[in-house]
Parts: C-alpha cells; structure tokens; sequence
C-alpha cells in the first residue's frame, strides 16, 4: 500500500470506534438543554414554609403503608421493634463472643448482621435472623482454611462485618469476615494477626445470612420502623447502605424514598428534595428490577449540570443511597441503572417543581477565594448585579456578551503590597496562578487574582486580576 | 435571549432530529476516540448536542451547524479536563464491538498509544486524520493557531509511529 502514515492512522483510528448508542439521541440532549437553561435562568424566590418542608437533613416519620410526609396527621408513630441483639457501637475484635477458631456450634436461636469497622460502614439489618441457623452455621463451618503465609492479599479496602449469634442457653458465639484483602473469616475473638485457624470465603456466608433473612422475610410482616431520609452529606450522621440492599437494588422493593438533586457550581450547594409518591416509587421499583445492569457503564465521573441521588428505605427499615452517576445514570460502581422514560420525565418534574438553590453571597466568616467562586457561578447564572457586586472595584471581567466562565482556583496568601489600590486595604490577599477561561472560547488565562476588604466583619470583594498570559495546560 | 434561542430550537425540533439521526454517527466516532471510553463519549456527545441544540435554528441556516456542535464539543472536552472533578482515567478496554479487522492486542495497544497523549494533541488527531479537516479548519474548531495544529500534529505523529498496530500496515 502507499498511502502515508497519516492515512493508515486515520483508517486504524476509525477501525476502533464501537457501535454508537441508540435510542434518543435528540431528545436527551434537548433535556440536557432545558437543565442548563434552568440552572442559568435566574432565582425564583420561594416560602419559607415550602423551603422548611423541603429542607434536607430533617428527618419525618411515617408508618408503614402510609403516604410519605410526615405532616398528615393520623396514626401515632410506632416504635422500632426492640432488638435482642444489639450492635455494638465499636466492634472489639479481641471481646468478641465464643471460641477463638473454633467451629460455630448448631442451636443458636437469633443472629444479627452487624458492621466491624473497615472503610465502609453500613446499617444493620433491624430484624434478627431467627430461621435457617443451622443452615448459617454449616456454612460457616465448611469453609475451608486459608493459608496466610502463602496467601498474597490485595490491599483493597472493603468493608468488615460480625455476625453474632445468640444460643438458648444464654451463651454466645461470633464470626467476622469482609471484603477487604482475603476476605478471610475469624471466629470468636481475634486480633489483625493472622492465625492458622481463619477461613476462606467471607462472602459465601454473607450472601448465606442475606439469603436465609430474605426467605425468613417472605414469610413474616414487617415491623413498623420509623423512616427516615436525608439527602447525602459531607459528614453523614450515619451509615446509609443496607447489605440486605446492596448487591442487587431491585431486592431493596422501597416503600419511601427521596429524590435529591444539586446544581454543580464551584460554590457549594445544599442538596434539594423531593419525596416520591407512591406511584412513582412502584415505577422505580418495576424499574429497578427490570433495567439494572451488574457491568461497570461508566468510569470515572460524568459531568452533568445537575448531580442527582436517590435515597430510599423499605418497609423492612432497609436504606439505600443510589448515587447518580452523571447524565442520567444512577450506580453504585456494582451496578448501574437507567431510568425508563416514565421514571425519568418523573424525576425530571419533581426537579423542575422547585427553583434553583440561590448562589449565596460571601460573608465575613468565609475565606478570601469564596469572593472568586462566588462570582464566577453568579456570571455563569446570568446574574451580572450580583457577580458585579462582588468587585471593590470597577469589573474588568467578563469580556462583554460573554455568558459563561470558568475558573480553577490555586493557592492563596496574604500580602503587604505596597502600591495602590491594593495598598489602601488592609487586608489583602493574591491567589497566583489561577486559571480562567471563556466559553467557548479554548484559550485559557493564567491570571493572579487581588482580594481584599478592611475589616474582619466585612466579606472579601475581588479587586483586581491580573493577566499573566495563556497558560499551558494539557497542549 | 435564551428563550427566544429555545423557542428557535423548538420550531426547528424537526430539523435538529433528522440532523441527530444524519450526523451523530460521525460526531460519536469523535466522541468515543476523544474519550476512549463509551460512557463518557455518550455523556460527552449528548452535552454537545444539549449544547447546540438551542441555536439550531440559528446556525443551521447555513448549512454550519455540524461545525458549530463539534466545536462545542471540543470545546466541552477540553473544558472537562479543566475540572477537578472529572477524573481522567486511561482507557483500558477495548470494546468488543470495535472493527473485527484490527487484532484486539494491537487495538488495544492503539487505544493505549492515543490515550497516552495530551489532550490538545489528541484532539488535533481526531480532527485532521480521522475527519480529514484541514489545518486551518482544526484551528478554528479549536480555537488555536495554524501553527499550534501543525507543532501538535507533529508531536502526535512521533508519538504514535510506535504503535505496532500501525507499525505492522507499514510492514504489510
């Protein structure tokens, strides 16, 4: 052949690219649209008392089978049944109940899932296991020796669980596994030195307690248990995932859930909600169970412009979180779901039924690069006063009729300059080498950003930034 | 002004969806080698697309509008790796559907050599070897000098000479 090498790249190149997707290609994107449009339209201002009513983090209580709400009146809120066996808050590994190594013996009466610390923690299962013991214990006991002098664990982090067993006689006995290294079971009480007696296949006998607590379930009604939602923090005052829910979302069968929504922005926003009503939880749950893929669809992090999480319990006191992968995806990194079309124009009308999280301005309290991030969401909004209002000075940014801005913040320090204007503050800060761009213009600016203000009870306000020339990033 | 845009696309849905159904075969094989990875190339397309749609009506009465949605795409790709939140991640494998003309080793290897260069040269190779666009019509998509393209290229070239995949139709 003589075509060059370009030619051959080319024709390589193309050779590589899958199938494209199929369904609505056009339509997505027309979502897409109408979801950038509302986060740059600008504020609608709401009640107080809606605004209380969705406010995330407040917990409500229903009973089961009721509507979700919490402010419907009627029947009193029952108590969670009392548990016999209770979790501890801590696991002591070295305190647990029963024979270090030793086989589990049958008879036991009531077991109970609990976390054992690791990098995830999760909320027990409220119902104890009473049926099928035997059944657990066999299975524990079959597992076979591990070998840890030979056996070369990953360093993967997973997360750790107890199961504790409680027997007629008043004795009690326990076994610990999990899914970080070799997945190795302990039973009784161990340190993190391994010995010659743990076992392998931690999560056979997880899946062994999650399957004898699903069939003891269908045969039983569910307890009355409190509900209680929130939308996802930084710093959860909980665990938030269920095991009896995990692997396969369609189990979970939710009876209440929460659909929470947050513009990205380089500002922090609160999370929004919304509650799902009966209807659409019985779509979401046909949903779940019918459109649930077990394969990776996306790695790392779609950016969207809204982040999108459902968070839901079912009548068994089960709680899930479902993060929203980007894009109309929701997954868990074990599986991924694609809401149907009804469940997605639901979801959407439930987003579009609230006004936007306002951008909030800068106080006092916050730190000097708040005063940039602020400002560049406000542009990005539309609303040039109030971005304006962030200046000391006359705005010199951005260019005019340019919409939309982007900025990637660097580090900041404070300074003693010596020249005007900056030196009339008494306060004042430079972040160097920042970056900011238009869109869609590509080139990018590195630019030195002077804030400032006079006094501790003042916020910061941008003064002035300085253009130090294209910067050279990924080119 | 961006409602009277919105308004524009709707009048023109019709337009926009035979546009869709035309091009979006040519803009993800874009996508998917600008991203080497389905998901993202989706998410990509479709944020182009969302994008654009608003100013079909506009742009479209020249016939531009195809130039207009791959700029903004781009664009978009460029603008994803200036956030800190989008984790680059190397693409690591290559989907079954791929051409069965190419060994899967050496399409791998392929996909390796083109996710290992930077996104700006990447981009130049999408732009002028797999949709032919000259070097000026690249600068202007990307909004760089005629000069950046030809440098970029360049570098990209050296770059990939080593892929066996490539090498081996040069043995042929």
């Amino acid at each position: 052949m003589n075509d060059s090498f370009e030619d051959r790249l080319g024709r390589s190149l193309t050779e590589l690219v899958p199938e494209p997707p199929t369904g609505d290609l056009a339509g997505a994107a027309r979502t897409w649209a109408r979801r950038a449009r509302r986060r740059r339209q600008g504020i609608v201002a709401v009640s107080a008392a809606v605004a209380v009513l969705a406010a995330i983090g407040i917990p409500w209580a229903v009973t089961r089978g009721g509507e979700p709400g919490g402010d419907r009146g009627g029947e009193p809120v029952k108590e969670p049944e009392v548990l016999s066996l209770e979790c501890p808050a801590n696991v002591n590994r070295g305190a647990l109940p029963g024979k270090p190594g030793e086989p589990l013996r049958k008879g036991a009466v009531r077991a109970q899932l609990c976390p054992a610390g690791g990098a995830g923690s999760f909320q027990p299962p409220r119902d104890v296991l009473e049926t099928g013991l035997d059944e657990l214990v066999e299975t524990v006991n079959a597992r076979p020796f591990a070998s840890p002098a030979s056996s070369i664990c990953p360093g993967t982090l997973g997360t750790e669980w107890t199961v504790l067993l409680q027997y007629a006689d008043g004795t009690a006995a326990s076994v610990t596994g999990g899914s970080s290294g070799c997945g190795w079971l302990h039973l009784g009480p161990h340190d993190h030195q391994t010995s010659g007696r743990v076992r392998e296949g931690s999560g056979v006998v997880h899946r062994k307690y999650l399957d004898l607590l699903a069939a003891q379930r269908a045969t039983r009604e569910p307890p009355h248990v409190e509900v209680s939602l929130s939308c996802p923090t930084y710093n959860p005052d909980g665990p938030l995932f269920s095991p009896a829910a995990y692997d396969d979302p369609a189990d979970l069968r939710m009876t209440h859930a929460v659909l929470c929504w947050k513009t990205e922005a380089l500002t922090e926003l609160p999370f929004q909600s919304a509650l799902l009503d009966v209807e659409l939880i019985a779509l979401v749950n046909a949903d779940l169970a019918d459109r649930v893929t077990m394969r990776e669809r996306l790695r790392g992090e779609c950016v969207d412009p809204l982040r999108v999480e459902l968070v839901a319990q079912n009548a068994w006191g089960d709680r899930v979180l479902i993060p929203g992968s980007g894009c109309g995806w929701f997954g868990t990194g074990e599986w991924f779901w694609q809401p149907g079309t009804k469940v997605q124009q639901r979801f959407e009308e439930l987003i579009e039924s609230k006004p936007e999280s306002e951008i909030p301005l800068p106080t006092a309290a916050d730190e000097p690069d708040a005063a940039v991030r602020a400002w560049a969401d406000l542009v990005n909004r539309g609303d040039r006063a109030k971005a304006d209002s962030l200046w000391a000075a006359e705005p010199t940014l951005p260019a005019p009729g340019v919409a939309q801005i982007g900025f990637k913040g660097s580090s900041i320090r404070r300074i003693q300059p010596k020249e005007t204007p900056a030196s009339e503050y008494s306060q004042v800060w430079l972040m160097e080498d920042a970056l900011y761009w238009e869109e869609p213009a590509t080139e990018v600016r590195n630019v030195d950003i002077t804030i400032v203000r006079d006094s501790d009870d003042q916020p910061f306000r941008i003064l002035v930034v300085a253009d130090r020339g294209a910067a050279s990033v990924g080119w | 002004m961006l409602d009277a845009m919105t308004e524009t696309g709707k009048r023109d849905a019709g337009g926009f969806d035979e546009f869709v159904a035309a091009r979006s075969g040519a803009l993800w094989r874009s996508a998917w080698l600008l991203t080497g990875d389905i998901g993202k190339a989706e998410d990509l397309l479709q944020t182009a697309l969302g994008k654009a749609w608003p100013h079909f009506g506009r742009v479209n009465g020249d016939g531009s509008f195809e130039a207009y949605v791959r700029r903004v795409m781009f664009t978009t790709y460029v603008a994803w790796w200036r956030r800190r939140w989008n984790v680059e991640v190397p693409a690591a494998a290559v989907p079954e559907q791929a051409g069965a003309a190419v060994d899967a080793d050496l399409r791998r290897d392929l996909v390796t050599a083109l996710a290992a260069l930077p996104r700006g040269q990447r981009a130049v190779v999408v732009l002028r070897y797999v949709e032919d666009l000259t070097e000026a019509q690249t600068a202007d998509v990307l909004g760089i000098s005629v000069g950046t393209v030809k440098s970029q290229a360049a570098r990209a070239i050296v770059a990939l000479r080593s892929s066996p995949a490539l090498a081996r139709e040069e043995d042929a």
